[in-house]
């Protein structure tokens, strides 16, 4: 089920003072299966961008097309949609509501015409995918949580419709390093069993390390798109966009400057080593 | 060499402790005289110029929080969220003091109680158990809790939760009002603030209108308005990009070194720590550990057990260990690890 967006142009608030391009005639496809991210400055487009793919807002000019059909189309079933994409916002802990934890996850399963099992599996299942213990947790009340585990629980929320795509809005700021790790694992997991993920984020090492493919927005026009370390192999231009690299990379361009020969396609943390260890043996290093 | 530098720990260990007790003499009851420290508490390996460092760091900040005013001194602080007597503690018999001027960071995983820790300081949490001064004020006297509020901002991770005002000027005067600031004086103070974030001439832009890096120094200078002591920044770049970062931390670096302000940092980014005084680890409620930040970052095993990382170059100080690279010093920075790595020999 391939994402398409065909020449797609949005701008708020059209014809009054605060009038402002959000995006400028963006064309991009993401493939099924595939793991993209999305990077860009503050007020790029980014979160524009996402909430067009999940038929939240409608272009201003310009077409979405899901599986080749377009979501915007006055004959498009848009139930079809809810269910396929998944859309996780920034701070999604703020989204809950019910009095129990298992009420707030199983909200959007009420409208599928699931039996109570299927409810109660589905559930269960998107609460143990996101680490939390089903038994333990179902008749918490959800307002009572830590930050971190609220917005697993909320995360749990979407997981539960099992949708093919899922995109995520900074999902993993505010965590800390290792629940950070834990949740890109998950992602991981999700797209190892097929599952689209788009995610926005700033943080070009988490990017580096699971991502197969980067966007990057800038004033509402895709300006690179590729595979990662071809997008942080120029990072004078990603400086200029006011981005960072991952560290690794930062690191290898930093020692290039300083006339150690290392590679410069280096992204993650593994390859800094062995490209180190290698420039050791091989008297690379001074 | 050796005996030099335990002269001059000696001697700026028995200046800080006379001094203090004659100064502070309600600061110094429990602190006992510093002769416990002598040359055998120097690191055996004391010829590696970087254990001596750690070792004078470690000296200098004890001198320090003798002599100086303490802008938060904590004992036995303990807190349950469900409550009083429930077993479930968010804070378990938490004591923390901070130097006046200090700049202090709180790291530990989601959930170990570094906000909930922070939250006392402002009284936004009141104590249940133990005791805790905040610049002077005992947190405990609810007749003096705005007094205490006012020497003690806080500055958190979403700035949209916090403006009442579609003008930055009007959002940052509310606070001066509530705090019945002469009319006459708020322009003034206003401008001050602003000057200290680098946002002059914001003064009537729509808060709504800036990036998110522009937002939170409007909420920093809201809480500067207020000329506190302290500055709590709870996960305050969190959600900013890499260019807001940047200003942000840039900022919360001038106020510490030049107006001389109480910084405490709870942060899940290292390369934000590796700039404080003083870290401190929090782990299910209880302080795991305090130290420099060569002490406390350079330390793997203590990291794991917070389920911390350490920052990327002490990882690979580390790593390249293992492959028999041995680096003279552990970088804490990724320029301090080129520089390492140029100078390998």
């Amino acid at each position: 089920m391939p994402v398409e967006l065909d020449q797609v142009s949005y701008t708020y608030a059209p014809g009054t003072v605060f009038e402002a391009a959000a995006l400028d005639r963006v064309t991009v496809s993401i493939e099924d299966g595939e793991f993209v991210g999305i990077m860009g400055h503050t007020g790029c487009g980014k979160s524009t961008m996402i909430q067009l793919i999940a038929g939240l807002l409608v272009p201003s000019s310009g077409k979405v097309l899901l599986d080749g059909c377009d979501i915007n189309d006055g004959g498009y079933r848009r139930g079809e949609l809810r269910k396929r994409v998944g859309i996780v916002f920034q701070y999604p802990e703020y989204q809950l509501f019910e009095s129990t934890v298992e009420k707030d996850v199983a909200f959007g399963l009420k409208h599928l015409a699931l039996n109570s099992a299927e409810v109660r599996s589905r559930v269960a299942w998107a609460l143990e995918t996101v680490g939390l213990n089903y038994g333990e947790i179902c008749r918490e009340s959800s307002l009572g949580l830590s930050g971190g585990e609220k917005r697993k629980v909320a995360i749990a929320g979407v997981l539960a419709m099992k949708p093919q795509i899922l995109i995520l809005d900074e999902p993993i700021a505010g965590l800390d390093p290792v629940a950070r790790d834990s949740f890109m694992q998950l992602l991981d997991r999700l797209h190892n069993g097929g599952t689209t993920i788009i995610i926005v984020s700033h943080n070009a090492d988490i990017l580096g390390d699971f991502t197969r493919r980067i966007l990057v927005l800038n004033k509402g026009s895709l300006v690179m798109d590729g595979a990662v370390k071809d997008v942080f192999s120029d990072v004078a231009q990603m400086e200029a966009l006011n981005l960072d690299v991952s560290r690794p990379r930062k690191i290898a361009h930093l020692l290039g400057q300083r006339g150690v020969a290392i590679p410069q396609d280096i992204v993650r943390y593994e390859e800094l080593l062995t490209a180190l260890t290698h420039l050791k043996k091989s008297g690379g290093l001074p | 060499m050796l005996q030099n530098i335990q002269l001059v720990i000696d001697t700026a260990i028995a200046d800080a402790y006379y001094m203090g007790k004659i100064l502070y003499p309600e600061n110094f009851k429990d602190i006992e005289p510093e002769k416990k420290i002598n040359a055998n508490h120097i690191p055996q390996t004391c010829g590696e110029s970087e254990n001596v460092s750690i070792f004078c760091d470690r000296v200098y900040w004890k001198a320090k929080t003798a002599m100086v005013m303490r802008s938060i001194d904590g004992k036995g602080i303990s807190y349950s969220y469900a409550f009083e007597g429930s077993i479930d503690l968010s804070l378990d018999d938490v004591s923390i003091c901070i130097a006046q001027g200090e700049m202090v960071a709180i790291l530990g995983h989601n959930g170990s109680g570094k906000s909930t820790l922070v939250k006392h300081f402002d009284a936004l949490l009141s104590l249940q158990k133990g005791s805790l001064k905040v610049a002077g004020l005992d947190a405990n006297n609810t007749d003096r809790i705005w007094e205490l509020r006012k020497k003690c901002g806080m500055v958190f991770q979403n700035p949209d939760n916090q403006f009442v005002s579609s003008i930055v000027d009007e959002d940052i005067a509310f606070g001066l009002e509530n705090y019945d600031t002469p009319i006459e004086q708020i322009p003034s103070k206003v401008s001050e603030a602003l000057a200290l974030v680098g946002m002059s001439g914001f003064e009537k832009k729509s808060p709504h209108m800036l990036s998110g890096g522009q937002k939170q120094r409007i909420a920093l200078a809201s809480v500067l308005a207020l000329e506190p002591e302290i500055i709590v920044f709870d996960e305050s770049t969190a959600m900013l990009d890499p260019e807001g970062r940047k200003e942000v931390i840039t900022t919360i670096r001038r106020l510490h070194d030049n107006e001389h302000k109480t910084i405490i940092l709870i942060s899940h980014y290292m390369e934000e720590a590796v700039f404080a005084d003083r870290i401190y680890i929090m782990k299910n409620g209880r302080i795991l550990a305090q130290g420099t930040p060569r002490e406390i970052l350079t330390d793997q095993v203590l990291l794991a057990e917070a389920r911390l990382l350490p920052p990327l170059p002490v990882r690979i100080y580390y790593d390249l260990q293992k492959a028999g690279i041995i680096l003279r010093h552990c970088p804490l920075t990724e320029e301090e690890l080129v520089e390492e790595l140029c100078r390998l020999n």
